[in-house]
């Protein structure tokens, strides 16, 4: 039995676990048993606990449904061919329509190596600068991150007394990172006066967890967080920057209490809890723009965080492990108008290397694209929608099966070991970059140490804008017959991605579901087992219906692992070209019949 | 010295990890059986491993015994999958389906017992409240969890 200490590589928490071989072959060389044991060494991360996700290591592995050969046009061929096939029609597309008709989407499943790779392509030999990470979820945190530093705000007053714990949660972190609940808990039931405030407009699994639920409006978590914020500042008169402090004494607080749905009382009592605690530790999670105006609300947060005066941690958590080191490997090559192109229907070509696009986010726009280009190639481990759209597809090697670096959260580097060789067929993304490279007439060298923008700078502009921004996108969900929020099941299952080839994904989400409150399906004559029709400005769409205690008032949420519901989001792109998403006005009617 | 594993209400979010690991570890059939509470809460529920266990004395093969350490478990090459352990246990823990022609049967994870370690479904709890005690300790320990407390505080209807 042989043992070898490793990484999950499902999400940004990078769970330390042991993956141990199978007694009847040779581990590690090739495909033989592998099973999952869990680190619990005296430091190990989250208790050495692991999700269903990083249960299934093992089983993706060597998962029989894994794509182990390249295909062009849906027909089995060899690595040879489908790079030919892909040069050639990359050349023809350049000579036809320029540089910049070609366009290369980066996903999580890549290195930072292999994003400077990616870069390096596209500049010497595609010779564009289009050139992006397709994550929407996560990218207007690292924006932000980037162009607002709040290292000159500092805590208000001495560190309290007593050993009281306070967790701000923003967003449903039990179910999207479970592990998180092992570093909570013992601080909720540890000691006395110990708290977990939620900020969610459902009763999510974390909000069942609180002490304090600051029980939103769909979107009203910025302004929830913007509300603490102001409220610690006045209790404290703390020094804020005097950006942040303008712009918070512009807001009144009738403004944040109809934006935020949460009355002031509340906010301010949740904020005068978390100044009183001796430890003070903020979660954020933002799955698939779960939070309206993401990086306003996650901005806010940490600006909160950095006033408590107790022992204090920020810890954002994205929803997939390297998003953040290819942003930052990406804002490092350059400025990149790669999205507002494919959104404007500009790109004649796709390169989408380590990512699902269909499961990421399917938007018309995108479909569109994918359907009406003249090639697309990408590296897949499943057969999804992404690769039936595909001209070519290129068997992907996952994070565990490639030596490289990482970072799941700022400041966190990890270098990747390869656990075991690609499984057969699978290719790297850099090695596929670098044999496609040579076919076209040049030569990649070794990327080196990717160079990484992680720096921040000290702009607060266009933090204004982005509120106002918001207030107005919040009167338009005010305005609205109901609001649809995504609705998050115990781990992802997303359809067509990783984790929906897994087992236990058919237990734990069967299907796509919209969730509807008891007040709007007595309204809607809808009850549960009814199929309704759910139409937004983007898509239309028909969904079975449960009835839930868990949301109230005019809200329904739809399980946003599903393909067929993130279509329902409509795409829209910022002034910084990056996609924006949020809950979404919607329409429902009851469909006659089963 | 009888070890049971136990769940602390208080803690579980579920996350479902358990039934996972369950499931990886037994070659793709999982033993552990998941209740809902109010539509709210959906948690893991363990095999007693009674002490006198109602399927052991149903099973018609003798597929079923209890070992020195107290824990019941299935031999699955008797096993003829007829079910009536399933029908015969009075908490239901059992899943209601048979895989292979047998019964599934949580077995303490014999395998990684033997090597000293906790049962996959303790090993990999997220949040903590899976733990693998010894009975007594359990009953002295977690008392006032059993006893209800803020258990059904966080089921209540206004929540």
């Amino acid at each position: 039995m042989k043992e070898l200490k490793a990484n999950c590589s499902f999400c940004s928490l990078a769970c330390p676990l042991i993956l141990r071989g199978g007694e009847r072959e040779p581990i590690f060389t090739g495909q033989s048993l592998l099973s999952v044991d869990w680190d619990k060494g005296k430091d190990s991360k989250y208790g050495g606990s692991v999700c269903a996700r990083g249960n299934a290591v093992g089983e993706f592995l060597t998962h029989p449904r894994r794509v182990n050969y390249p295909f062009i046009l849906g027909e089995r061929a060899n690595i040879t061919a489908a790079v030919r096939e892909t040069a050639k029609s990359l050349a023809e597309i350049k000579k036809e329509f320029g540089n910049d008709s070609i366009g290369v989407l980066l996903g999580e499943n890549l290195t930072n190596e292999e994003a400077a790779l990616a870069a390096i392509f596209a500049r010497d030999v595609l010779r564009t600068s289009n050139v992006a990470l397709f994550a929407p979820d996560d990218t207007p945190l690292f924006r932000a991150w980037l162009t607002r530093d709040f290292s000159k705000v500092k805590p208000a007053g001495a560190k309290p007394t007593g050993d009281r714990v306070v967790s701000l949660i923003v967003g449903d972190s039990f179910t999207e990172h479970p592990c998180t609940a092992k570093m909570v808990l013992p601080g909720k039931y540890g000691t006395r006066g110990s708290e977990v405030i939620v900020v969610s407009p459902e009763v999510s699994h974390t909000a069942w967890f609180a002490n304090r639920h600051l029980r939103c409006r769909p979107g009203g978590e910025t302004a929830v967080l913007a509300g603490l914020l102001k409220a610690a500042s006045d209790k404290t008169g703390s020094p804020l920057t005097s950006e942040l402090k303008a712009m918070l004494s512009g807001m009144d607080w009738g403004a944040i209490e109809r934006l935020a749905g949460v009355s002031k009382d509340a906010i301010a009592a949740a904020a005068g809890s978390m100044l009183g605690a001796a430890k003070v530790t903020t979660y954020i999670s933002n799955i698939f723009g779960r939070i309206a105006a993401s990086a306003l609300a996650f901005s806010f947060a940490e600006a909160l965080t950095s006033l408590c005066p107790g022992e204090r941690a920020f810890v954002p958590q994205f929803v997939q492990q390297n998003t953040w080191g290819i942003y930052s490997v990406l804002a490092a090559a350059g400025e990149s108008d790669c999205l507002k192109k494919l959104a404007g229907n500009e790109l004649r070509a796709i390169i989408a290397l380590g990512l699902d696009l269909f499961s990421v986010y399917p938007a018309a726009p995108i479909e569109k694209a994918m359907r009406e280009k003249r090639f697309t190639v990408t590296t897949q481990f499943f057969w999804n929608q992404t690769a039936d759209r595909a001209n070519v597809v290129i068997p992907a090697a996952s994070l565990m099966e490639k030596r490289g670096t990482v970072s799941p959260a700022f400041g966190e580097d990890l270098v990747r070991e390869e656990v075991m060789p690609p499984i057969a067929g699978a290719v790297t993304a850099g090695a596929f970059l670098s044999l496609l490279a040579k076919e076209m007439g040049a030569e990649l060298g070794p990327a080196g140490k990717p160079a990484r923008r992680t720096g921040r700078t000290a702009s607060f502009t266009g933090m204004n804008a982005e509120w106002s921004g918001y207030a107005t996108s919040m009167r338009e969900l005010e305005a609205a017959p109901a609001v649809l929020i995504p609705w998050s099941e115990a781990v992802h299952v997303a359809d067509g991605s990783l984790s929906r080839n897994f087992y236990w994904s058919e237990i734990t989400c069967p299907d796509a579901t919209l969730m509807v409150s008891e007040e709007l399906a007595a309204g809607l004559r809808i009850k549960r087992g009814d199929r309704a029709e759910v139409s937004t400005a983007a898509a239309d769409i028909v969904l079975p219906v449960e009835i839930t205690r868990k949301l109230s008032g005019a809200v329904v949420a739809a399980t946003i692992h599903f393909p067929a519901v993130r279509k329902l989001f409509p795409l829209k792109l910022d002034a910084g070209g990056e996609i924006v998403l949020g809950p979404v006005p919607v329409k429902l009617s009851r469909q006659s019949g089963k | 010295m009888e070890k049971r594993v136990y769940i602390n209400m208080n803690l579980c979010t579920s996350c479902r990890s358990c039934a996972a690991a369950c499931a990886a570890g037994h070659q793709g059939q999982g033993h552990l059986k998941h209740g809902s509470i109010q539509v709210k809460a959906t948690v893991p529920l363990h095999c007693r491993h009674c002490a006198e266990p109602l399927c052991l004395n149903v099973c018609p093969q003798e597929a079923i015994k209890k070992d020195d350490n107290g824990t019941v478990i299935r031999m699955r090459n008797l096993c003829i999958g007829c079910k009536s352990c399933i029908q015969s246990c009075p908490f239901g823990v059992m899943l209601p389906y048979s895989t292979w022609h047998t019964s599934p049967k949580c077995d303490l994870c014999a395998d990684r017992l033997a090597e000293g370690k906790e049962p996959r479904c303790v090993a990999t709890c997220t949040s903590g409240a899976l733990v693998f005690e010894e009975l007594a300790t359990i009953e002295k320990k977690y008392k006032r969890t059993v006893e209800g407390g803020r258990y059904y505080v966080r089921f209540t209807s206004n929540r």
